[in-house]
Parts: C-alpha cells; structure tokens; sequence
C-alpha cells in the first residue's frame, strides 16, 4: 500500500523538478519601493533572512492571507516583527513600485492596513507591463504602519504578498526626512563646437555639466537660454 | 543479502568507471540550456541597457547601463564560443515556447521598451534601474538551476560567478530605487 502511494508521489515530483528544469523563470514580483520586507533582505538592509535574499519576487501563496509571507511555507522570516523592519518615511500619498519578473495575468492589487483595505486596484486580467505603480491614499493615518499588499493573479489561485513598513507624516506627497542631496554629478567630455550631440548628450563646458535637449551642433553651452538646447546641471568634477 | 549488496554496489562502480571513460562531454543538457537561456536573456536587456545609456539623467544611472552593458557583451562572447565549441545551437528550439507560460508576454518586448523610452527625468531613471532589477532576477534563477543541475566545472563556476555578480548589483540597484 505504501509502495502504491509513494510511486505517484514520486512520479509527480519528477514532473514537478523537470517542469522547474524546462522554465525555471516562473518567478513573479515585489515592491521595491518603498522597500518591501523581501527587498530590505535583498538589499542587505536587514541581515539573516534566509533564501528570501535569492528569490524576493517569490513570495507566493494561495489567495486571501492577511500575513507577510502569504501563510505558504517559506520565508516565515518576513512575518516577524521582532526583526526591526526599518520604516521608510513617508506622507499621506504614496507610490508603491512593483519589481515584475513575470507578467501574469492580474485580477487586482489589493491594500491592507491593519485589517482594513485601503486601495484596490482592478486591472481585469490585463497583463502589466514590465514595472507597476500605485498611488495610494494613507487616509491621515499616521505613526508607524504595515501596508500589506497582494498581487492577486487571474489565472491561478495564487497571489504575491509583499510587506512595507513605513513612517507616515501628516504632509501631502513626500517624505518627513529630506533626501540626502545627490553627490555632484561627473563632468563629460569638454564640449567642441564641430561635434554633433543627440539629445541627452552629456558635455563639460567651463567647468559645469550640461545636457543637451535635442540635436545640436555649433551652439555653445550657456548662451542658448533657459529654455534652449544646453540644460545646465550645475558645477561638476 | 549483504553478499548481493556488495555485488551491487561492484556493479555500480565498475558501471560508472566505464561510463565514465565513454563519454567525452564533460557537459550535460542543463549546461547547454543555461548557456542558450543566458543568451536569449541577454539579448533584450541589450536594448533596455542603450536606451539607459542614452537616456539616464542621473550620471549614476548611466554609469550602471554602462557598467551592465559592458560584462554583459563580455559574457555573451564567452558563453558563444563555448556552445560553438561543443557543437551546440545558439538557440533552443526547446525552450522557444517558454514565455507562453506567463501568457505569451516576455518581459521587456518593444512595447514595454517604447513606454519606457517616452519618460524622461526621475521618472525615467527609476523606471529604468525597476526595470533592470526585474531582468536581472532573472539572471539569478537560471544561474541557481545551472548550480544546482550542471556538471561542466567551467558553466557550473559562471553560475556562481553570475549568481554573486548579479546579486551585488541588484543590492546596490535596489537602494538606488528605494
């Protein structure tokens, strides 16, 4: 009898490994910023996490959890709160950016605060495109939250779950802490009149960085006007 | 019983002493597709990596699609020759349907490219480096497969080798974004 079972079972797990073998690129997405829990660990923010570092856009599980790691098996190390989650400082609106490995089929993206949903999304089986944003309202909580959201597929009984934890101020859109001002940018090469720059080209030219907006040739950094072809971006090394 | 044992235990070393002198591959069939999945990996994330080349406002930003590109185009030759030397197609016509799992879309086609390609400023940075996280995860699981499942020593060691590289700069991609 017990033969009997463990052939199958056997059997199965062969289809099941060589199925991962012929497509192992099956994995899916997370939340990458604000930081989920998943991208905290792949970041080296936060240390120990175990396999989640390998695989943050892994978190899988059947629908309807209300936990970090969706209730499955794995990555239980995302459900613990004793792990001193850093907290991204943020205001009342809130744009979360989606990490997409596989572009399933979407019912809906869901929100949860507490128990209670705060946004819901409804993409009607439409596939996403190769990244996902959201805006979402914090409806003037404020203090320390956990923002659990799922990524409900449409054709499986799957979603992904993804866990951010924040700091959230009373102001409209961004953050309470000010970013850390950007290091001054790398001057490009010197700038020479006979040359011809497609837009987006980088130059130095008296010792600051401009870009150019469009095709040029022959017009000189800083007398094209506020509004012209050389965008300034300011003194560079 | 134990007599039987070791008779078969003989067996399976005198089988394994003689399959070992046949066979002249050092490779097996999970070599030859990691290096053929790692080709056709590459070779959108090409586009992606010029269009942030070109298109990047933050010098950093650039400066990674450079750094990308670059051992990128790099690993794309070695990875070549090697198939090329051991007799073995570019491309997989195996694996040719392996998209249609997640309904026919690949991740980045032109679509996704060309949306990409109509942002500018911030905007286009963070898209960009989401984008090029969300390849290069990729890149990790098909080098976990190979270490998992390969047996040429030379694959099995860039695996690893992409396994840590890709890792570390998704690291420092994903505290660019956060």
């Amino acid at each position: 009898m017990r033969r009997r079972i463990l052939l199958p079972v056997l059997t199965v797990a062969a289809l099941l490994v060589s199925m991962f073998l012929a497509a192992p690129a099956q994995a899916h997405g997370y939340i990458s910023s604000p930081p989920s829990r998943q991208a905290m660990c792949a970041q080296g923010r936060v240390a120990n996490c175990g396999d989640i570092v390998y695989e943050p856009q892994s978190v899988e599980a059947p629908k309807g959890s209300m936990q970090c790691n969706g209730g499955g098996s794995r990555f239980a190390v995302l459900n613990d709160n004793s792990r001193n989650w850093p907290a991204t400082s943020v205001g009342q609106s809130v744009t979360f950016n989606w990490v997409i490995t596989a572009r399933h089929a979407t019912s809906t993206w869901e929100y949860f605060v507490g128990g209670s949903r705060i946004a819901v999304f409804d993409d009607r089986g439409a596939q996403p495109g190769a990244t996902k944003s959201h805006n979402v309202s914090m409806g003037g909580r404020t203090g320390r939250i956990t923002v659990l959201a799922r990524w409900n597929v449409a054709d499986t009984a799957m979603a992904f779950y993804a866990c951010v934890d924040l700091q959230v101020g009373s102001g409209g859109g961004g953050g309470e802490n000010p970013p850390p001002p950007p290091p001054p940018p790398t001057c490009g090469s010197p700038w020479s009149a006979s040359a011809v720059y497609n837009g987006g080209a980088i130059v130095s030219y008296n010792g600051r960085r401009w870009q150019a907006q469009w095709w040029t040739q022959g017009e000189t950094p800083g007398t094209t006007g506020e509004w012209g072809v050389w965008r300034d971006q300011g003194a560079c090394s | 019983m134990r007599r039987l044992a070791v008779a078969l235990a003989a067996a399976v070393v005198l089988l394994g002493g003689c399959g070992k002198g046949e066979s002249a591959a050092s490779y097996n069939d999970t070599d030859v597709m990691f290096l053929q999945m790692m080709l056709a990996h590459h070779e959108p994330a090409g586009k992606l990596l010029e269009l942030g080349e070109r298109q990047a406002s933050d010098p950093a930003v650039k400066a990674v699609a450079t750094e990308l590109a670059a051992g990128q185009a790099a690993e794309t030759a070695t990875i070549r020759s090697r198939l090329t030397s051991w007799g073995q197609p570019l491309v997989s016509t195996a694996h040719a349907g392996a998209h249609e799992a997640h309904g026919g879309l690949p991740l980045l086609d032109d679509a996704e490219l060309l949306r990409l390609a109509g942002l500018t400023g911030r905007e286009f940075d963070s898209t960009f480096l989401t984008m090029v996280i969300g390849h290069q995860h990729g890149a990790v699981e098909l080098a976990r497969m190979e270490a998992a499942a390969g047996t040429d020593p030379e694959t099995r060691d860039l695996a690893t080798r992409t396994d840590e590289t890709v890792r570390a700069q998704i690291q420092r991609l994903l505290r660019m974004v956060a």
